[in-house]
């Protein structure tokens, strides 16, 4: 049935690289996994039959050093809850609780909480921080405020992306860098590559702090009573350091009001325990993933990968500024190539799915592309995803077949987020620093 | 149609069951199956007057992320199709031995059901499923 790690709790591994002090910096570690070899996770294990015809979620098998599934500090209350455990790239996480509809309905109208320990954070600090980052993401750091944070890229030369990501501004010389858990490491390995001598300190925040979102319309006031705060002047894309010492960033992946608070494991265990007694439900990582899709939200290891860059997934509006940074003159080579696929959102006219790695076809039945995500959408009661498709099939409206293997189900390229609030209030303080929809998709940081 | 009474079913490996009376079969999928899958979300179902062949796919059933054939436990004619369950295909959640049948069968090889695990034997083979 499905993955069910054993073992005893393992711990993540935190390191600490200060360029300033004696450590070596450490060479970058190749790329080991294919993007297109994402060895999904296994909600259900040959049920029904041998032969899978699909799962879709991503992972990267990755293990700790000692052979061991990682471990949040709030793996042990999952497992009081009754939740479903999965090995999610080499994490021991909640896929679901009671069940992905009704954890997916519940964070939609209502709120639920999101264990996100396993997320990857540094700081990078010093006097030459600022310059660094500018040089190495592809986020206008030098025009955002202390504050704030803002969504982007890291980039290979070649302008692939290495992860997406969010930068917080504590000041300009104090961020974080907040990034997806499978590329944690290559990301601070390729980091640390670029790093100057002095000036810069690159830490590994994992291990000494966890993380812990709290999303849904009902969100805020959930975390005021929890956390005894008032987060009503905390404009979209700003965050605020609370008196204990909690990072609280209004940001989230439903399309709707969220928060991501960043805290001590133990700091983040006691918050859990607290939104539990004012009613908070936990929703696992099958919510989490219909609810990102849902929003039109592209997630790392499907439309994001190594083999891709901005100009592809059309977000060159996260990559877009003057100043020279890692990748910048690959991407403009990439604009100017008419051969290079192009992301699209499609919609399913009925309830059966398309899933990763699907073949997309045109009018004529020729290959035009591949499925990256594909899911029912609880929201819309029907088939939702996004594909990669020749450039000439982009147009809204477009059909496109996609075949599952079985049959061809009839697509239509249609404009993302999928769901919408019907009230937009939650991004009426505009901060100049949030994402928005680019072309016809909409972006932000993944698992 | 009343729910069955699982201790009479026989299973196959690919935790599908089946009732047989006579030459007549009703075939489903298992609650061990569904609660693995998760919310189901879509069921292809076979057409009426397909002949079925055992261990070959039906259909599909697609939970919230996964998509699993459903392989004949046994052969035979599809005579009657459970069509409610492509509106309400939950109900292969909440009545998998009962409201969440599949298709009905006649000319069914009896000695392929019996061919089967029962339920003590699917149970066991449950259990040590990883």
């Amino acid at each position: 049935m499905e993955v069910k790690p054993s073992g005893s709790a393992s711990v993540s591994v935190s390191v600490s690289i200060n360029n300033r002090g004696s450590t070596p910096i450490p060479t970058p570690t190749p790329m080991t996994q294919s993007p297109h070899n994402w060895n999904c996770w296994r909600i259900a294990v040959r049920i029904l039959s041998a032969r899978m015809v699909c799962d879709i979620l991503p992972s990267q098998h990755r293990k700790s050093v000692t052979g061991m599934l990682e471990r949040t500090i709030l793996r042990d209350r999952h497992e009081r809850l009754g939740a479903r455990l999965i090995n999610f790239g080499g994490w021991e996480l909640p896929v679901q609780y009671d069940g992905i509809l009704a954890e997916h309905q519940r964070v939609r109208q209502h709120v639920g909480m999101f264990d996100t320990g396993h997320m990857g954070a540094f700081l990078v600090s010093g006097r030459e921080s600022l310059d660094f980052l500018s040089r190495m993401l592809t986020q206008d750091v030098r025009a955002m405020a202390d504050g704030r944070c803002r969504y982007g890229f890291l980039l290979r030369e070649n302008g692939g992306v290495l992860d997406d990501l969010i930068v917080y501004r504590f000041s300009s010389t104090a961020w974080m860098v907040v990034v997806n858990a499978g590329p944690a490491k290559d990301d601070l390995a390729w980091l640390a590559r670029f790093c100057p001598i002095s000036g810069v300190a690159l830490t590994d925040l994992r291990g000494v702090q966890s993380k812990l979102d709290v999303q849904g319309p009902e969100s805020r006031l959930a975390m005021e009573r929890a956390m005894g705060l008032d987060l009503s002047g905390l404009g979209y894309f700003q965050f605020r350091r609370t008196e204990s010492g909690a990072l609280v960033s209004r940001t989230g992946y439903t399309g709707d009001l969220g928060y991501e608070i960043y805290a001590s494991p133990q700091a983040i265990a006691g918050l859990w325990d607290r939104l539990r007694a004012e009613g908070v439900k936990p929703a696992g990582l099958g919510a989490r993933d219909t609810l990102r899709l849902e929003a039109g939200l592209p997630l790392y290891g499907h439309e994001l990968t190594t083999e891709v860059s901005p100009v592809e997934a059309g977000m060159m509006r996260y990559a877009g500024k003057t100043e020279p940074f890692m990748g910048r003159d690959a991407l403009r080579a990439r604009q100017a190539d008419p051969g290079r696929p192009r992301l699209v959102a499609f919609q399913i006219a009925g309830r059966q799915s398309a899933r990763q790695d699907n073949r997309v076809l045109d009018t004529a039945g020729h290959e035009a592309g591949r499925v990256t995500s594909g899911s029912f959408s609880p929201s819309l009661e029907c088939a939702i995803g996004f594909a990669y498709v020749r450039q000439e099939m982009t147009p809204i409206g477009t059909e496109l077949g996609v075949d599952t293997g079985r049959q061809v189900l009839a697509a239509r390229v249609t404009t993302a987020p999928f769901w919408k609030r019907a009230s937009d209030d939650h991004t009426h303080e505009k901060t100049g620093d949030e994402h928005h929809g680019s072309e016809n998709i909409t972006v932000y940081a993944g698992s | 149609m009343n729910t069955m009474d699982p201790k009479t079913l026989r299973y196959t490996r690919d935790h599908e069951w089946v009732a047989l009376v006579g030459s007549e079969a009703t075939i489903g999928i298992t609650e061990h199956a569904e609660r693995a899958l998760g919310d189901i979300t879509y069921i292809e179902l076979p057409k009426r007057g397909t002949r079925l062949v055992a261990g070959r796919s039906l259909g599909v059933v697609e939970s919230v992320k996964a998509a699993s054939d459903i392989l004949a436990p046994v052969g035979g004619v599809v005579s009657e199709v459970n069509t409610a369950l492509v509106k309400t295909p939950e109900v292969l959640n909440q009545d998998a031995y009962g409201a969440g049948w599949i298709c009905k069968l006649t000319d069914v090889d009896a000695a392929q059901a019996h061919a089967l695990m029962n339920s003590e034997q699917y149970a066991a083979f449950c259990q040590q499923e990883p």
